[in-house]
């Protein structure tokens, strides 16, 4: 009963806010929550009867759980999880607005969810998880994290309270240094062979530390063909279509299906799982292609260095028609100079709320910078008013503030919105 | 031939700082210079020639474990550069690193009560200071000495304080003439257009050093 007040008001608040704002989400609600209600979060997440996942690292949070989430659901588990993107606490009292009863309980038998490192160990410090699943470690949101170092030992603190077990990415030295000082009493390892990964690292932040050996792995990426990809699981194999093109979908696939495995146990359907990783949708805004004024456009999200990087590997050149658009949640842009930018030739408009740096960084590369528009829907519309380009499509390059800010402009749904 | 070396790139540039030797290697190119960028990574050895300018970027912890004393040993080859004429760039920690390493600085840093995270916009000698600066350290947001350039504020510092990268071009012309002998061609659209997205940028970090 406690509660009620607080869920009422935060509802109240969300209401009003959708009448002056129709298709847009926001955060006050859930701020508004967390601030009346602290003590809901545990509560609320506390009350799944098959306990809660956590999955968290530096990148493919988003994409690991989606997919751990089709896994299970295709079981027959009813699952609460987080909207893309909404993963750190405000984002969770956000989703309790909109999903719990009024006792601030929402239904389901279990929570899946995808946290930004800080966050997962403050959360994880609250309602301890039954399972952890540990990416990656970059070198990303250093204005946040500062160093790889702290972000080890967040990860750490997260996995050293898992009930049941720590899944870890066997091809990170940063979370096998992580294993070897908390020596998780259950634990199994997942990861990408050699022969896939050809001495790429995924972009991991170096540990400059002697190489701690590869432990043996119960999930692995044994090949990879453009987007087909199999895993071999102990003495079977698995064979499925990607949703995306790129090394570090893979990570994440078997990530998931390791995480799916042992969530599920003795009832894991392996011909299922598979079945639910060939079905897999594109994942939003990653290599997404969608239509404005009859034509077509590909939306790429960059969130750090390594997802403009690896994105900017995968891109299909050369690209008549780019658009780069860096916003509001980039609130360093220096990491922006330690992309090699060098496959671009050329930009035809720069816009976002970075749009200055992002130019200093283009032209001091050499990249020719065609126009600079701050405005980001102006900019939108001078993009689709060009020429059609020679080949290829027209490309948006977007950080996650431009993208929600675009697609709300462009009527289509915001991801904030998007329930998985 | 304009000289620019950096100092073990796979340990010193967390945030990007080799950037600021992209810069001077552009502004020189533009300005019809002639430049070469070398990198020397841990353990191997610096070149034969002294460079015009040095860079010694930001790094993690971890990568200073194994960059500091590589940098120790290397600290006599660099004062001797220096009074040459050599220009040294030290950022954040690659500034830090220095005080005790080089008579010219105290030998220790006081630590911050609280990291500060943020853009630093300021006055200095006159010109307009910008940058980002993440740091627990009492470090200068610039030290500039005769040929130290030392640096709290991270990143490509350089971008937006186009007056010290014109300063630092301008003192390795001053002491080497010849590097002018074949001037070629200068792109004066380049220069207008990054002069113009620099202001614009530290219009930017104004505001949100302000809020």
């Amino acid at each position: 009963m406690f509660y009620l007040p607080a869920i009422l008001i935060s509802r109240l608040a969300r209401r009003a806010i959708r009448r002056f704002r129709p298709g847009g989400g926001s955060a006050a609600p859930g701020l508004l929550l967390s601030k009346l209600a602290p003590g809901l979060l545990a509560k609320t997440l506390g009350a799944f009867p098959q306990g809660l996942v956590i999955v968290t690292g530096s990148a493919g949070k988003s994409t690991t759980t989606k997919m751990v989430v089709a896994i299970a659901r295709a079981h027959g588990l009813e699952v609460f999880t987080n909207p893309t993107t909404a993963n750190i606490r405000q984002g969770f009292f956000s989703s309790i607005v909109e999903q719990s009863n009024l006792f601030g309980k929402i239904p389901g038998d279990i929570a899946i969810l995808e946290v930004d490192e800080a966050h997962a160990d403050t959360l994880s410090a609250e309602v301890a998880p039954r399972l952890v699943t540990l990416l990656n470690v970059l070198e990303d949101q250093l204005d946040r994290f500062v160093d790889p170092a702290l972000v080890r030992e967040k990860l750490a603190n997260v996995a050293a309270r898992a009930t049941q077990s720590v899944l870890m990415n066997a091809d990170d030295q940063n979370i096998l240094l992580i294993d070897a000082e908390i020596h998780p009493p259950e634990k199994s390892y997942f990861g990408v062979s050699p022969d896939v990964l050809h001495g790429d690292d995924l972009g991991v932040a170096p540990t400059y530390l002697e190489e701690i050996a590869r432990p043996t792995v119960s999930a692995e990426v044994v090949s990879l063909n453009d987007r087909r990809c199999m895993v071999r699981l102990g003495e079977r194999e698995m064979i499925f279509e990607l949703p995306n093109r790129g090394t570090h979908y893979a990570l994440d696939a078997v990530a998931a299906i390791a995480t799916a495995r042992e969530l599920l146990g003795a009832e894991f359907d392996l011909e299922l799982a598979e079945k639910v990783m060939a079905e897999l949708p594109p994942v939003f805004a990653r290599g997404e292609i969608v239509e404005i004024q009859g034509k077509p456009v590909e939306f790429v999200l960059v969130q750090n260095p390594t997802s403009f990087q690896l994105n900017l590997e995968n891109l299909e050149l050369p690209l008549d028609r780019l658009m780069i658009a860096i916003g509001r949640d980039v609130h360093d842009p220096s990491w922006m100079w330690t992309v090699d930018l060098s496959r671009l030739t050329h930009v035809d408009i720069i816009s976002g709320y970075n749009y200055a740096e992002l130019g200093l960084r283009l032209i001091y590369e050499n990249i020719a910078v065609d126009d600079v528009e701050p405005d980001l829907f102006a900019a939108i519309d001078k993009f689709m008013s060009l020429p059609e380009p020679k080949s290829g499509i027209r490309t948006v390059v977007f950080s996650a503030d431009a993208m929600r800010r675009l697609r709300r402009h462009l009527g289509f749904t915001s991801p904030d919105e998007v329930q998985r | 031939m304009i000289r620019l070396l950096q100092l073990f790139p796979e340990h010193l540039d967390l945030n990007g700082d080799a950037g600021n030797l992209l810069i001077l290697q552009r502004r020189a190119q533009w300005g019809g210079l002639s430049v070469t960028f070398e990198k020397v990574g841990l353990g191997a050895g610096l070149p034969q020639e002294r460079p015009d300018v040095v860079l010694i970027g930001h790094g993690s912890s971890a990568a200073w474990r194994q960059a500091y004393p590589a940098l120790k040993a290397l600290i006599p080859a660099i004062e001797q550069w220096v009074q040459q004429g050599t220009q040294v760039i030290a950022i954040n920690s690659g500034f830090a690193a220095l005080h005790g390493l080089l008579p010219a600085l105290p030998s220790t840093i006081e630590r911050l009560d609280e990291r500060f995270s943020n853009f630093v916009v300021e006055d200095f000698d006159g010109h307009v200071l910008a940058g980002y600066k993440n740091t627990d350290l009492l470090l200068e947001n610039l030290l500039l000495s005769e040929n130290l350039i030392g640096s709290a504020l991270h990143g490509p510092l350089l971008a937006k304080n186009l007056w010290l990268a014109d300063r630092i071009l301008g003192r390795v012309v001053a002491l080497r003439p010849e590097v002018r002998a074949a001037q070629g061609e200068v792109d004066g659209k380049r220069f207008s257009q990054v002069a113009a997205l620099a202001k614009a940028a530290i219009e930017l970090a104004t505001e949100i050093a302000a809020n």
